[in-house]
Parts: structure tokens; sequence; C-alpha cells
């Protein structure tokens, strides 16, 4: 709008980054990001919507952006790079959408009640939990403790004005000198929402019920065992940048944990986890006023896994081992009801009932130097093995390769180290890494999957080579009493690096769709990124901070990869004083320059918006009554971003309140 | 007669039983059990002879097993029995089972040579259509085997009638019946009237896939030209290009494809049929020449959505 007025708000404004666990971040940015979702049983009180999503929760971290296609589950990008080349793992467990269409990534799976925090990893520091290329995002699972503090309850409620969203939850622990025991109880409501200029967005309802449970027992001193169980539904859920909807999509997830922490032995810490999760997801398209052919496409994928990972402290040295393994089946299939109600329905399976079998051993050694310096060494060698169990589905592929088999292994490994130094203000980190990934569900196996952003229909490559890259990664940062800078930056060369590439040959099988894309590899692909961040303590409860990040993808021939971010910045104020906490904030998105056309992309206009929000928080006895207020995108701005699919705009002004009562 | 038909069944009951108690005996085992049961089976058909007074399902011999007798033809001498895996005959392939029995000896012939002519008389004209040769079984010499391809349905008034001319040794003998042909469940298999752009007529009949499944099918077609009303023989040296396409799903068609073509003269015209998805499907075609000229059919385009020579197969 004003742009002299956003000039001035810039230099005058601050904004509330929680990214550290509980304390106040005036330390450098590195490259693994906590963010705090809340602890034992209550939402986090330092966000400046306690109550939001976890897509606007992660949101918040420089490496990660959200791809979305609707109002709800959005798909996370780490380092500009989409779901088949990160890791999204919850507490350890790997866990796999059932949508061909990425309509449920894992984070659409869980709530803000069963999380305790995101660690955000970037690059090969993810690998840990498999094998990855981008980085990953492992949501804790708030657990519980043993302690002697008895029975405490949240009940906490919310309102936004925008889609009439309401959510309302409960949490209820008991925490034991030897067991605990907690549920939570979660449940989101949304109306379609409107953009800016009140344009509303059709089909961006949707409805969600979540419950969790977890349970823990102290077996001995220093044994402990833990059950954990999430159960989550969402229904009636709109895809506007879609042209299809759900019905359903359910998740239910359990693990069970043994953990052993000797006090006297070599052994730090040995945890064992066993872990099931199973996934359903039903699209419909039932709603929408027209299509041209009425069409069934559930979907589904299980997961059965373990790990069991130690910690070793040997004079310098800390190790850690951690072998892992999982077996996953996924399965997506489509039945079309012809116009003409005499003729025969159209079945084919989208993905041919694919199973994937992982086992893999991950070693890492982080050597002390000194007090200020240290070495981190880690290596992960896997064997992956996908096999298409259901004999049409292999026919179907066959049509394409003819000689393919049922079964493909791959050997995947990753090697990465690091070094880091800290000194008072000081601190650095200089990283070099290089490891491999196995091609996806969809990118090996898919059949005729629509892409909405693009239009084309996508054929998976079941012989596709795994895709390699090599890392450097940097960042620094200074902080003195008042002031913090930093920067952090990471290079990525990606070989045989995968996408869709038209085949003019094949003929669409989707209505409408431009024509078919085969599945294959480009020799490489650079991929860079760089964000700075500053903040300054201007007066004891004022704070200044900012933030811009920088983006670049390209192929080998110089054509721009899809999903590179234009230059983005926020800037802002943030005032804490005794029982009040409030914030402004300027965020804001240069003109997108880099877009590929070639995906689909057209390039988005630059926009900047203002945030703000107000807290505090009475106390009765032990009780505490904490409220949350505030007003998103104030001018009401009309905008779309790159990672927006098919440039659906996203909210205009919207108003909130957040309420959290702990007992 | 009857004697015989109750020692038969005497055998087949007692049978039977053997299964019934195979579980309690120990010595004799299942595979034991079948074999004795084929033996007394075969003893009885060679020895005594079955002849029903009903139409039964021929347990006599493997060949005919699962068949149903559609017709019978009786002269003075002998009656010649047709069967079929159904009960009638289609437009499309008909593959018959003929046995020839004598009158008198109510022996099955095993040394006749027939040859046969299938027309339909209608009010107009009669025609033919086209057949194979009738040739003995490989497997039991009592029966003859061959196909015949009807393009019409018949009606009261306008039968189709299978003539067969014999000799037994020096002995020539004829006999004929009518018979219903009927539309066939499920889509057709025979195009006939084919007006070639060289003047000629042709008819196709699609033999595979016949149970169509969603991957790569093996696909087989016939080929036979109209020489004049009685005579329809094998083309040979031709080609037929085929292009799948579903109609409900803005013809989308599957990839790799392979065109049909002979492997010898007088076979089959083969290749390959892809298909991604159950449901409708229209095959198609265009037949071109020994030349590679197009005689009938054409192209698939975006404005040309389709070939007026075409099968359609659903499932």
């Amino acid at each position: 709008m004003n742009k002299t007025l956003y000039l001035i708000l810039i230099l005058l404004s601050a904004f509330v980054y929680s990214q550290e666990k509980a304390k106040d971040s005036l330390e450098a940015n590195t490259l693994e990001e906590i963010i705090v979702f809340g602890d034992n049983t209550q939402p986090n009180q330092k966000q400046r919507k306690p109550l939001a999503s976890i897509d606007e929760y992660l949101q918040e971290s420089d490496k990660v952006s959200m791809i979305r296609r609707g109002s709800y589950a959005s798909e996370p990008l780490i380092n500009s790079m989409t779901t088949e080349r990160t890791l999204i793992t919850i507490d350890g467990m790997r866990i796999f959408g059932a949508c061909t269409d990425k309509m449920d990534p894992v984070t659409s799976y869980v709530e803000i009640s069963n999380l305790e925090e995101a660690n955000i990893s970037s690059g090969k520091e993810g690998a840990c939990h498999g094998s990855t290329i981008g980085g990953g995002i492992d949501l804790k699972i708030n657990g519980g403790e043993f302690s002697s503090r008895g029975v405490d309850a949240t009940v906490y409620g919310g309102y936004e004005t925008n889609a009439q969203q309401k959510v309302a939850g409960t949490s209820v622990g008991y925490s034991g000198k030897s067991v605990y025991a907690n549920g939570t109880l979660m449940y989101r409501d949304a109306n379609n929402y409107k953009a800016g200029g009140n344009e509303e967005i059709l089909y961006s309802q949707f409805t969600k019920y979540n419950l969790s449970s977890n349970v823990g027992f102290l077996l001995a001193a220093d044994k402990t065992i833990e059950g954990s169980v999430i159960y989550d539904k969402a229904i009636d859920v709109g895809y506007p940048a879609l042209p299809m909807d759900i019905s359903s999509a359910t998740a239910l997830i359990g693990s069970v944990k043994f953990t052993y922490t000797p006090t006297e032995k070599l052994i730090d810490n040995w945890e064992t986890k066993v872990y099931y999760n199973t996934i359903t997801h039903i699209m419909d398209d039932t709603k929408r006023a027209f299509v041209p052919m009425h069409m069934d496409m559930p979907g589904w994928s299980d997961t059965f896994g373990f790990y069991s990972k130690t910690a070793v402290k040997l004079k310098k040295h800390t190790l850690i081992a951690d072998f892992s393994s999982f077996y996953n089946k996924s399965l997506a299939e489509m039945t079309m009801y012809p116009n003409d109600p005499n003729e025969k329905s159209m079945y084919m399976f989208t993905w041919p009932d694919v199973a994937t079998t992982y086992f893999a051993a991950y070693l890492e050694d982080v050597f002390s130097i000194s007090e200020r310096a240290n070495i981190k060494v880690n290596a992960n060698l896997a064997s992956h093995t996908n096999q298409v169990k259901d004999k049409m589905g292999l026919e179907s592929l066959q049509i394409f390769y003819p000689d393919m088999t049922a079964s493909k292994a791959r050997f995947l490994k990753t090697v990465s180290a690091s070094y880091k130094y800290t000194h008072q203000g000081l601190k650095a980190k200089f990283g070099l890494a290089f490891g491999d990934r196995a091609p996806s569900v969809t990118e090996g196996y898919g059949f005729y999957l629509f892409n909405a952003n693009d239009k084309y229909d996508y054929i998976g490559c079941p012989t596709l080579e795994n895709e390699s890259s090599l890392e450097a990664s940097f960042s620094a940062g200074y902080s003195i009493k008042k002031a913090a800078v930093s920067i952090a930056s990471s290079y990525f060369k990606i070989y045989n690096y995968i996408i869709g590439i038209p085949n003019p040959d094949f003929i669409a099988m989707t209505i409408g769709a431009k024509g078919v894309k085969v599945y294959r590899a480009l020799s490489y692909a650079n991929i860079f990124n760089a964000a700075f961040s500053a903040s300054y303590q201007i007066m004891t409860p004022i704070k200044w901070k900012g933030k811009v990040t920088y983006n670049y993808g390209k192929d080998y021939a110089g054509e721009n990869l899809p999903f590179i971010s234009p230059v983005s910045y926020n800037t802002g104020f943030e005032v804490q004083k005794g029982k009040f906490i409030g914030d402004i904030m300027v965020e804001g998105n240069a003109t997108q320059t880099q877009y590929s056309i070639m995906s689909g992309e057209d390039g988005t206009d630059a926009y900047a918006l203002l945030n703000a929000s107000a807290g505090y928080y009475f106390l009765f006895g032990n009780n505490k009554l904490n409220i949350k207020a505030g007003m998103e995108n104030i001018f009401d701005k009309y905008y779309t971003n790159f990672s927006d699919w098919n440039n659906i705009p996203k909210m205009g002004r919207n108003m909130f309140v957040n309420i959290a009562i702990s007992f | 007669m009857d004697l015989v038909g109750n020692i038969a069944k005497q055998i087949i009951e007692s049978n039977n039983n053997c299964r019934q108690r195979q579980t309690d005996a120990v010595g004799i085992t299942p595979k034991k059990m079948k074999l004795i049961k084929y033996i007394f089976i075969l003893l009885a058909t060679i020895t005594i002879g079955c002849s029903k007074d009903d139409a039964p399902v021929a347990a006599a011999t493997n060949v005919l097993e699962g068949t149903v007798l559609v017709a019978e033809m009786t002269n003075d001498t002998h009656k010649i029995e047709l069967y079929r895996t159904s009960a009638t005959l289609v437009v499309g392939e008909n593959k018959i089972f003929f046995k020839v029995k004598d009158n008198a000896t109510g022996q099955y012939i095993s040394d006749a040579t027939l040859t046969w002519f299938p027309v339909m008389k209608m009010t107009t004209k009669t025609h033919s259509c086209p057949k194979m040769p009738i040739v003995k079984s490989d497997v039991d010499d009592k029966v003859y085997v061959s196909t015949f391809f009807p393009q019409m349905i018949s009606s009261e008034t306008e039968p189709w009638n299978i003539k067969i001319d014999y000799t037994i040794g020096e002995t020539s003998y004829t006999a004929n019946a009518n018979l219903a042909v009927v539309a066939p469940v499920g889509k057709t298999t025979l195009k006939s009237g084919i007006m070639g752009t060289d003047g000629k007529k042709y008819v196709m009949v699609l033999k595979q896939p016949a149970s169509p499944r969603i991957g790569v099918n093996d696909m087989a077609v016939y080929l036979f030209t109209m020489q004049d009303l009685m005579n329809f023989p094998m083309v040979n040296g031709y080609s037929i290009k085929i292009d799948p396409r579903m109609p409900s799903m803005g013809n989308h068609s599957s990839p790799n494809n392979v065109n049909l073509s002979q492997s010898a003269a007088e076979m089959l015209y083969e290749g390959k049929l892809n298909l991604t998805m159950s449901g409708l499907w229209r095959i198609n075609l265009q037949l071109l020449n020994a030349d590679g000229v197009v005689v009938s059919g054409n192209a698939v385009t975006e404005e040309v959505t389709t070939s007026p020579l075409f099968f359609e197969i659903e499932f």
C-alpha cells in the first residue's frame, strides 16, 4: 500500500521469532533449528498465534516454505526442495502420505497438541532418520515426564474471523514418580476463507479432529518404557488449487519406546522404538460445480518400522550409532464413472501397490577439539528395495517398460562432516556433505498422476538412478549484549536431478490435460540459499528483529527450477514487559523473476504485509489464563506467492483470539 | 440299450462312492483313484457306447469336455452331431466339433472326410461366410473340428443352414440342418462388409484378447475377403494398424502398441494391445494392403477422433 509508511515501519519494527527452546534468542542461526509448539500440555504462548496450525509454525523457519494447495495440509519445502528430497518424521518414525496428489503431507496428520517441537535440520544433517538431500523435519511428540507434579490440565479455544475458524481442545496429564499419562483432544473447523478484497475462495473449508495419548512407566531408575498413540481424522477438506477435495483423511500413529540411560556405564543413552502407522486418504469430487468425469480416488499407506539408537561418550568423542528399518506399502487407485450409465466404469492403479523395505546403519561422532571447537562426522549406509506387489499394477507399468521387473534394490550412502567454533559471542559452522536418495513411489511407479499446476499427467520411471548431492554449508553469528547478527548459507549440487520431462508420443489420460510427462533425470542442478538476520534490544522491553533470505535454483542448462523463492524479508518489533507480550511486524516478498515455465509457474508480484498481536496472562493461584489476540494482513492485501499451487491467493485480513487456561 | 445305460450308471455311481471313501482308504491315493476312474469311463465308452436320449454334456472324451450339443443332422444312414462350448451360435468365431454316428451300428465313424457349406438363406439371396476346412481332431479320431464365422443373425424366415458333404471310403453322403445364429453378449467381434478403397470387400474377426486385462495383451485378428457370395478366403500379406482409444476419457490412448501382421500365410494377424485401465476401449483400425496402401480406416487425430473401422472392448 503506502510505500513510505512501510519504509518507516521497517526502520522501527520488530517481530517475535521463537526459535530456541525457552531461551531468549539472541543467538545466531545455525543449521539446526528448533520450533517449539508447546510444553507438556499447553500450546506455545510465546508464538504470536499459539493455536496456529503446524504449517504456520513451520513457516517461521528460514529453511522452510510451504506449498499451499488449500487452507490446510501444505507441503513443506526445505532448502527449496519438495518432500521427495526431504525427510519428514514424527519422533524418528518414518511415515508416508497416501495421496498421489500430495494433498496429505505428513504434517497434516498431527496437531500442535501432539507435538512439543519441530527439529529442522538442513541438508544431510537430517540423515540420522533416513536418506535425504534437502534436509528434514522431525516432529517430536509431546510425551510426558516423571515428576511429582500430579495432575494438570489445559483447556484452550480460539477463533479467527477470516474463515470463521474455530479451534478447541483440551489436554489432561498426570505426572507421577514412576508413571505418567496424558491425553489430548483437539478440534478445528473452518469455512471458506477470503482473500484480500473480500474474495471468497471456494472449496477451502476443512474440519479436523485429533486425539492422542502418551503413557510412560519407570521400570527402574535407568529404564523407562513409553507408549504413544495419535489418531487424526480430517473430513470435508477442500483444496481450491486442485480439481478435487477429500472426504476423509485418517491416520493412526502408534509407537512403543524403551529407553535405557545408565549413569555409570559407557553408554550414555540407548533408545529403541517400534512403531506402526496407517493412513487412509479418500478424495472426493462431488462438491465441485463442474467435473468432466466423476471419479473415486482412494489411497492407503502403511508403515511398520523400528530403530535402535545408542549414544556413547568416550573421552572427547560423543558417538551415536543408530540402526533403523521400515517397511511401507503404498497403494492408490482410481475408478472413473463415464457419463453414459450403460458403459462400464473404468479402473486403474495410480500407485501400483509398491512396497518399500529399508535398512540403515548410521554412525556419528562429535569430537571435541577444545572447549571452543568440535568436528562432527556422520555416515549413513542404507539398503532400499522397492517391489510392485500387485500383478495388475506391474502389468500396467510394463506397457511403458516391458522389461521392468517387480523388484529393484538400491544402495544409499551419506557422508558428512562439519566444523563448529564457538567463542564468547561468535559462533561459526562450516560443513561438507555428500549423499543420495532413492526416487519416491510417485517418481518410480506413478501411473498417469495429474499435476494441477502444470496440467500434465506424470508417469514414473522404475529404473531412475539415485539422485545424489554434494553440499556445502556455512553459518556464522555474532552476538553481544544487545545485538546479534547472523548469516547462514547452503549450496547443493544435485546429480541425476529427477523431474518430469514432456513426452510428445504419449497421450494424456486426464480430461483436459496438456500431455504426459515422464520422470527423467537431468545431469545436474544447482540450488543455493542464504539468510541474513539481525536483532537489537533497543531498550529492556523492546527488541527489533529483521531477516532477509535469498534463493537460487537452476538446472544444468540454465533453466530455472520450480519452487525457488524470490527475495523475502521480515522485520518488526517485539515488546515484552511483565505479563504483557506484543509485536508488530512487516513481512514481504520481492517480485519473482526466477520461475519455471515448464513446471507451470508464471511468476508472482511483490507484496508486503503488516501483522500485529498482543497477549496477556492472568494468574489465579496455580492456574493461569493466557489470552492472545491479533490481526494478520492488516491492510487486507490480495496476494499470492511462489509456493501457492495454481496461484491461489492467500488470506486477506484476519483477526484472531486464542485463549488457554491451564490448571 | 437300457441295460447298457444302467451298467454305465452303476460304474459312474460306484466311482463317486470311491471318491467319497478315498479319505478312509489308506492304500489308494487320490491320484490312483482318478486314474482308475478314467480307465472305467474309457472302458465304458469303448465297449458299451453311451447314447442317451437327452442331449448330454459329452463326458465321453476330453476334446468335447465343456461342450454342448448344438445341432444334429440326420439322414438315412448317419447322424452328425455338432458341439460347441456354448449352446448358441453367435455372430463371430464359432468353433464346432463334429461326430458322425452310424445309425445302424451306433458307432462313431473315424475315417470320414467332411466338407461343409454354411449358408444363410436370405429372401433375396443366399450367401456363405468365412470358414475353415473340417479336419480330424488330433486328440480323438472320432471327433472332427472346424470354425466358421457367420456375419449376421438369423431369423425365422432367414435361417442359417449348414450342409455337410462327407465320404466314408468310396461312398458319398450329405446332411444338413438349420441353425440359429444370435448376436453375441457384449461387444461384437466381427466386422463384415468392409468396403476397401480397392473395390474389395473384407471381413475381420477379433480373436484375441478374449479376456482383456490391464497391461500388455496379445491381439489377434482374422482377415478374410469376399471373393463372391459363397467364397471368403483368408487374405495374406496385409497389415493392420491399431490405435486404441477411450472415447469417454478424452480419447486417451495407450503407448507402445504393436501393429498387427502375419507371421506366415493363412495365419492370424498378431500384435500387442496395451490397455492402461479397465472400461470401454475403441480399437481404431487401418487396413493396409500388401503394398502398404490404406484400403480401409483412417488415423485418429485431434480433429478426426475415430476411424470408421474399429472393434470395441469393454471389461
